[in-house]
């Protein structure tokens, strides 16, 4: 049995998926659609698109580039040096650049048709008429701006407008080459950002430049794949694992920088862009991931043939592009033919719900959604939008519900927020009634009891001389909690003087706060609290009683080194009783917090490191009490405690793994021996 | 003057040469844009969605005897004859005559290298593993004074000669009434050398095979439902591929773990250890038929472009394995199957001739072949209305607070409800099958436990939703696992045991469970002894999963080879027959079909390999009318009206997986897979797709069979032994068919015209 916690932001391309699912759902297809789902993971979803079909007599060898555009495919047929331009409508064919190209590796194209190839062979890039005949050729810019040792050999293009074009050259480190219709270099754009590891950045720091150079030469990653969208910008993807897409402004600025739910990409084989700024990523291993137009993850199929002749699988991914229709091309280069996918009735929903959302049609949106959420009731995504299409009309109530099921906790936060204030509007004269008469109970009841309290008093005195009974010890030390929070000094006495306390009630405040801790992380409102299907009680008591057990056991070795007066005992009772002040307030935290939305997460935080402070100076002064040390001794002592304790964890630790290599060796062993008879 | 003579024939030559210079470029322009053109690309495919292709025309030209054929026997359908100097069988076919021929048509054959060549004509051709387990191919060599010829009254045996490995095997080639029948048994295989050890063996690989696009035809895959690989130009290809019969064997080969990224989905199994060939639509053709060594057969396929511009495909029998015995954490070796598996292979061949060559003509022959041996039940009675499947999804482990907890989502007072509802829609005849009825849902419950969960309801509830649905055409089932078993299911000691001494098991997509392993036969008999004890109302089965995994039993001392695990999953299988009212199996293959009287689950498609040019329902042809079969999980499916027109086209009736709670309530589940499944949201949609299904099909209740083509692209004609006919057109225009007119997205039911 096996519990997986995924955390959205972190998407990773790491699954173990089967190939027998418990529920044989009929894929109709050769690969699963997975998509984010409400349990905040990744879960087979219907299909977004079927394979339906296969170009494979165009003869080609090695294509590494496909761009598609209206009913037309560009494919830059490398092996064979030229590029094919195939419509699809009319099915007919013809050649661009045979005996001049020497090896195309990106081709790219513009509204009017016109072809611009990158020929890394040539060291060249070229623009084609639409009948393919060369209208320019793109040179190594001689101009100083370039460089004098920069390379120019262009690997991906992009149309720049008016005949212009967008060059990545092969390992260029300056960023994306930026030329005009006539040839002339207009600048870089967008350089990569280079990312050091730490051990870099200390490096940085203690070697000289020249030394530097010599061993880490910090040379940002070239780009892997350059798109121009329909909105004029430019989109770029890296080769390397982890990359994001990228999406330029103007000026060269990511507009998706700082996203942290963007979906990663090892060794990206191409980009594509749609109309509608949907983004298309296939990587060399096959798989097709549709990002939506804000960067969000919206599914991801296809994946590698391992050798097998299926359908919709790929043994080298190179190539991608959608067509007005909405099919999908995507180019092999091992296999040399390109597949096409259609997408599928619900997909094609998804899409047009989204759109209708961007236009601001929420109604429209939603109707489509709810078509949609019947086909598919576990998606993240459908649950997201409705309920942003219900914040945008001013539905908070039913926002709120969408946002709870998908578990989007920052939206629900801002519905949340919407929701209170409305309520805190139409309520406020009431409010302000019941605080006032909270208020007058207050002093009323101040008033009242000053007078009884006297009697009360002698009342609750015993007889001397006589020992309370169980039960009364306990209520009693369980009422040691308030005093120790307000006298921390003066009760840890008594405990050490065998007055108060116990280890049967310590016992039993140990099980509260537990209790309470638990309830903390749990029912504190929708937006600060843990699932509960994600939370596991017994793995959160072991380790608060490692905590708790490590902690009192080392202050009691280390203080009996250094001359502490305090028993175990005392120890054991004081340790709990100063995290008094959180279980007194740990409950008020948790109602508060229900009412609480991420804008007043400060809030939760000041409450924390309030109640973390005064639980740490209660247990301060009751250390100093009991072993009689100064509060320089204390320090110390709780300084040795603490390396006791990261001691302890590492020799325990280490026990662990000894004792479990031998147990693996022994077996291994006995294996080999009774496998090699 | 002898230099200007000089200087003018000078002249003349460079104008000549600059002439044919000028012819030469010239040609090369217009032979360029003949280049341009040649890359004209083939239309998509588009075989693998629904829409049908139009029959194959064209004739198909027979081979011609040649003087070295001797006449081996005969009788009035066939006539075998064998070239004595190569030993290349050839098959006369008198009523279509059209000669087949056990070796490569002679021409292309000799374009081929030396081994390739040998391939394509011997008899037989091994695959072996040498002394340091390297496998090495060797074709059978033959000569006739080694070759001990036998001829029989009614057939020939022969020993053939494998030089490299130093063997010989001993084959015999019987005439039948349709056919004949090739055998090779095991005790006659010898190898002399001790250290070379028999893989595979490839049974006639050329009969059949076509080159290129020379011959009209097609190759019959048993694919899922059935494929066809039309032969085509040849493609370029990886390699060829082989397919076990009954899917492959997990107890040997472990399978696949994809670590970085998603899995394919599931290669469908070969459910019919049967194969065809046919040379020209509704001329030639040939079926055949493997009845000794199934558990341990399969067929290689090899479209043109894989090396040779052959289309080819054979009969594979596997007598070793090379597995991977991992010794430690990460390490491992190869290793070699000791005890090779008992195959003693045999095909049976079937000629089919005239309109009973094609898939249809497979399926028919083929089916007839099953009745005889008792291999498919009796016709069913014809019903007025189709049934319709509900699988109603119970309950099932979830992940909580304090481990895990039993959720439900459906109880049987929501199934009451819904075949109340369903029946006042016009639906009345229902198959509905509990799952996860058990205590601790399915994926918690015991194996073999049959105790109601109590959240789901009592057992009086499940008497009276039994006794609403015990009329003719309807029924209650209950789902239950006889093979299959998650961790804590049951006890380890009642699992298969693989090869290298591991659990067997399959990967499995669920959110608690990582893996699913598999309960030994003595187990499963033990669990179908107790289920025999159940009340009546409990006895009406649905079973995933025993009918379609076939895997061997390493554990020491209970070791069981899979053709022993196929007779002990049939013995299982009749026990549970006989102690049930209805048996609804899912997916099943062939040796299970005689102990069912409902499939579902059943595949609508193949693998999807990229050789593979059709979809065809051959699974369904073979069991329609004697067994009802239903489509996979509709709203798990894409869906759409193709889908609908293909459940017509394949005589396959509807199904639904549903639950009254949203499947956002159980993606905690181990289940978690069902993104759809709510009863209220389909109630409309499972109306009108009964409706549209029942219009038709109801018509060829009980009915079987006899013929299905396609006159144009996305337009299907399936005729019926009850002198129906179903006319499908799958394509967004209408179309007339023999005076039928068919209306666009459409499927119309008339009477045959003969």
């Amino acid at each position: 049995m096996k519990r997986r916690i995924l955390r959205r932001g972190l998407l990773t391309a790491l699954m173990i998926l089967s190939l027998c699912p418990a529920v044989l759902a009929d894929a109709g297809s050769t690969s699963y659609t997975v998509s984010p789902t409400i349990n905040g993971g990744m879960e087979i979803s219907p299909d977004a698109y079927l394979p339906v079909g296969v170009y494979s007599g165009l003869g080609l060898n090695h294509a590494q580039d496909l761009y598609v555009q209206g009913h037309t495919l560009y494919i830059a047929d490398s092996g064979n040096q030229r590029v094919i331009v195939l419509d699809t409508q009319e099915e007919t064919a013809f050649t661009v650049g045979e005996g001049i190209l020497s090896n195309p590796q990106g081709v790219a194209a513009d509204e009017e048709g016109r072809i611009y190839v990158a020929d890394t062979g040539n060291g060249l890039a070229y623009r084609f008429s639409p009948e393919g005949e060369v209208e320019q050729v793109f040179e190594r810019p001689t101009t100083p701006a370039f460089g004098k040792n920069t390379r120019f050999s262009p690997l991906k293009i992009a149309a720049a407008g008016a005949g212009g074009v967008y060059i990545i050259s092969e390992d260029s480190t300056t960023g994306i080459i930026h030329m005009d219709g006539t040839g002339e270099f207009l600048g870089f754009f967008a350089s990569n950002d280079v990312s050091k590891s730490l051990f870099e950045k200390l490096l940085d720091v203690v070697l000289t430049e020249e030394q530097l150079n010599q061993f880490l030469p910090s040379i940002p990653p070239s780009y892997g794949s350059i798109f121009t969208g329909a909105d004029g910008l430019v989109y770029t993807i890296n080769k390397q694992s982890g990359s994001t897409v990228q999406r330029h402004s103007l000026n060269g600025v990511d507009l998706f920088s700082g996203r942290s739910y963007l979906p990663t990409f090892d060794s990206a084989g191409d980009l594509f862009v749609t109309e509608d700024g949907r983004m298309l990523v296939v990587d060399n291993a096959g798989y097709i991931t549709v990002v939506d137009q804000d960067g969000h993850f919206l599914c991801r199929f296809g994946g590698n043939s391992n050798g097998t002749e299926r359908v919709g699988l790929f043994d080298l991914a190179t190539g991608i592009g959608e067509d007005e229709d909405g099919r999908l091309y995507v180019l092999d280069s091992q296999r040399n033919y390109i597949q096409i996918f259609e997408p599928t009735d619900v997909q094609q929903n998804i899409y047009t719900a989204l759109d209708l959302y961007s236009d601001g049609q929420y109604d429209e949106s939603r109707t489509i959604l709810e078509s949609v959420l019947k086909r598919n009731s576990t998606s993240y995504f459908v649950r997201l939008y409705m309920g942003q299409n219900y914040m945008q009309q001013g539905e908070y109530a039913q926002a709120i519900e969408e946002f709870r099921i998908a578990g989007a906790k920052d939206e629900y936060s801002e519905a949340y927020w919407e929701l209170r204030n409305l309520w805190l509007q139409d309520n406020m004269l009431y409010i302000l009634l019941v605080l006032l008469g909270l208020a007058v109970l207050a002093v009323a009841i101040k008033t009242i009891r000053h007078r009884p309290k006297k009697a009360a008093a002698t009342a609750a005195a015993l007889p001397a001389g006589q020992a309370p009974s169980p039960a009364r010890k306990l209520g009693q030390d369980l009422l040691l909690i308030k005093r120790f929070a307000m006298h921390p000094i003066d009760t840890a006495y008594e405990v050490q003087a065998g007055r108060a306390g116990s280890v049967l009630s310590a016992t039993l405040v140990y099980l509260i706060f537990f209790v309470l801790y638990v309830v903390y992380q749990l029912a504190s409102g929708f937006l600060f609290s843990q699932k509960a299907e994600d939370f596991s009680v017994l793995t959160t008591f072991l380790y608060l009683t490692a905590a708790f057990g490590l902690f009192i056991l080392g202050n009691f070795f280390i203080s009996s080194i250094q001359d502490g007066k305090g028993s175990l005992r005392s120890i054991y009772i004081v340790t709990i009783y100063s995290f008094s002040p959180a279980i007194m307030l740990l409950p008020f935290l948790t109602l508060v917090l229900n009412a609480l939305t991420y804008n007043e997460q400060f809030i939760q935080q000041m409450a924390l490191l309030f109640i973390i402070a005064w639980v740490v100076s209660a247990l301060m002064a009751s250390l100093i009490q009991i072993h009689d040390y100064s509060f320089g001794k204390l320090i110390k002592n709780l300084l040795l405690t603490a390396f006791f304790m990261l001691v302890a964890i590492l020799v325990l630790s280490l026990a662990y793994l000894l004792v479990k290599q031998i147990f693996t060796f022994i077996g291994d062993i006995i294996t080999e021996v009774s496998l090699r008879d | 003057m002898i230099n200007r003579i000089k200087a003018k024939r000078w002249l003349l030559c460079a104008a000549s040469l600059l002439g044919v210079a000028a012819l030469l470029t010239g040609s090369a322009v217009l032979g360029a844009e003949d280049e341009a053109e040649e890359i004209a690309p083939l239309l998509p495919e588009a075989s693998y969605d629904y829409t049908v292709k139009k029959d194959i025309e064209g004739t198909a030209q027979s081979e011609t005897l040649l003087e070295t054929d001797r006449l081996v026997c005969e009788n009035d359908r066939l006539a075998l004859y064998v070239d004595e100097e190569e030993f290349i069988l050839k098959v006369l076919d008198k009523q279509g005559d059209y000669l087949w021929s056990s070796g490569a048509a002679e021409n292309e054959a000799q374009q081929m290298t030396g081994t390739w060549r040998r391939f394509s004509q011997a008899f037989l051709t091994m695959d072996y593993f040498n002394s340091t387990g390297a496998s090495l191919r060797s074709s059978a060599r033959y000569s006739k004074e080694t070759a001990d010829l036998e001829y029989t009254g009614d057939g020939l045996a022969a020993t053939l000669r494998f030089q490299e490995p130093d063997a010989t095997v001993r084959v015999y080639i019987t005439l039948t009434d349709e056919g004949f029948s090739v055998r090779v048994p095991d005790d006659e295989i010898v190898f002399n050398k001790e250290e070379n050890k028999l893989a595979r063996l490839y049974v006639m690989p050329f009969l059949g095979s076509v080159y290129a696009d020379s011959i009209p035809g097609y190759f019959f895959i048993p694919d899922g439902c059935g494929a066809l690989m039309r032969f085509e130009e040849p493609n370029t290809y990886n390699s060829s591929t082989l397919l076990r019969v009954y899917g492959t064997d997990y107890s040997v080969q472990a399978p696949t773990a994809y670590q970085n990224g998603l899995a394919p989905t599931p290669v469908r199994n070969l459910l019919f250890p049967v194969y065809g060939a046919v040379h020209g639509y509704n001329q030639n053709g040939f079926m055949g038929v493997i009845t000794g060594g199934e558990a341990y057969s399969g067929f290689e396929i090899s479209p043109a472009g894989v090396k040779i511009d052959f289309h080819w495909m054979s009969p594979v029998f596997i007598y070793r394995e090379q597995y991977r015995q991992s010794t430690g954490s990460s390490e491992g070796f190869s290793v070699v199957q000791q005890t090779p598996n008992t195959v003693n292979a045999e095909v049976t061949y079937t000629l089919l001739s005239g309109e009973d060559a094609s898939y249809a003509g497979m399926a028919e022959a083929y089916r007839g072949q099953l009745l005889e041996q008792g291999g498919l039940p009796e016709k069913q009675e014809a019903l007025e209305h189709i049934p319709l499947y509900v699988q109603a999804f119970m309950a099932d482990q979830a992940s909580s607070l304090f481990g895990t907890t039993t959720k439900v989502f459906t109880t049987l007072e929501d199934v009451t409800d819904w075949v109340g509802r369903l029946r006042e829609e016009g639906i009345p005849n229902l198959l509905v099958s509990l799952y996860g009825f058990e205590k601790g849902g399915y994926s918690g419950g015991d194996a073999g436990s049959y105790k109601l969960e109590r959240r789901v309801g009592s057992e009086k509830e499940l008497e009276a939703l039994y006794n609403t649905l015990n009329t003719a055409g309807s029924g209650l089932l209950l789902s239950k696992e006889f093979l299959r078993a998650y961790e804590g299911q049951y006890k380890e000691s009642g699992f298969l045991y693989a090869i290298n001494r591991v659990f067997t098991y399959t990967p499995d997509t669920g959110y608690l469970f990582d893996r699913r392993y598999y309960l030994d036969a003595p187990t499963v008999s033990r669990l179908v002894e107790s289920y025999t004890s159940l009340p009546s109302y409990k006895r009406n089965a649905a079973l995933p999963g025993i009918g379609s995994a076939l895997y061997s039993n390493f554990k020491e001392g209970q070791e069981m080879s899979r053709a022993d695990m196929l007779e002990a999953t049939q013995e299982n299988l009749k026990a549970l027959r006989e102690a049930s009212g209805i048996v609804a199996l899912e997916a099943p293959s062939q040796y299970a079909l005689a102990y069912a009287d409902v499939l579902y689950n059943v595949d609508m498609q193949h693998s999807r390999y990229i050789f593979e040019t059709d979809t065809v329902p051959f699974a369904q042809m073979v069991t329609g009318g004697h067994i009802q079969s239903f489509a996979p999980w509709q709203n798990l499916s894409a869906g759409g009206s193709s889908a609908i027109l293909q459940m017509i086209d394949y005589n396959t009736y509807p199904a639904y997986l549903l639950t009254e709670a949203a499947s956002d309530e159980f993606v905690q589940c181990h289940t978690n897979t069902v993104y759809s499944s709510r009863f209220d949201d389909y109630l409309q949609e499972i109306s009108e797709v009964y409706k549209t299904v029942d219009a038709v099909l109801s018509q060829v209740s009980g009915a079987a069979v006899v013929g299905r083509s396609c006159p144009e692209d996305g337009v299907s004609v399936i005729r019926y032994d009850n002198g129906r006919t179903i006319l499908v057109n799958y394509n967004s225009y209408e179309v007339e068919i023999d005076g039928a007119t068919v209306p666009a997205e459409q499927a119309v039911c008339i009477q045959s015209m003969e």
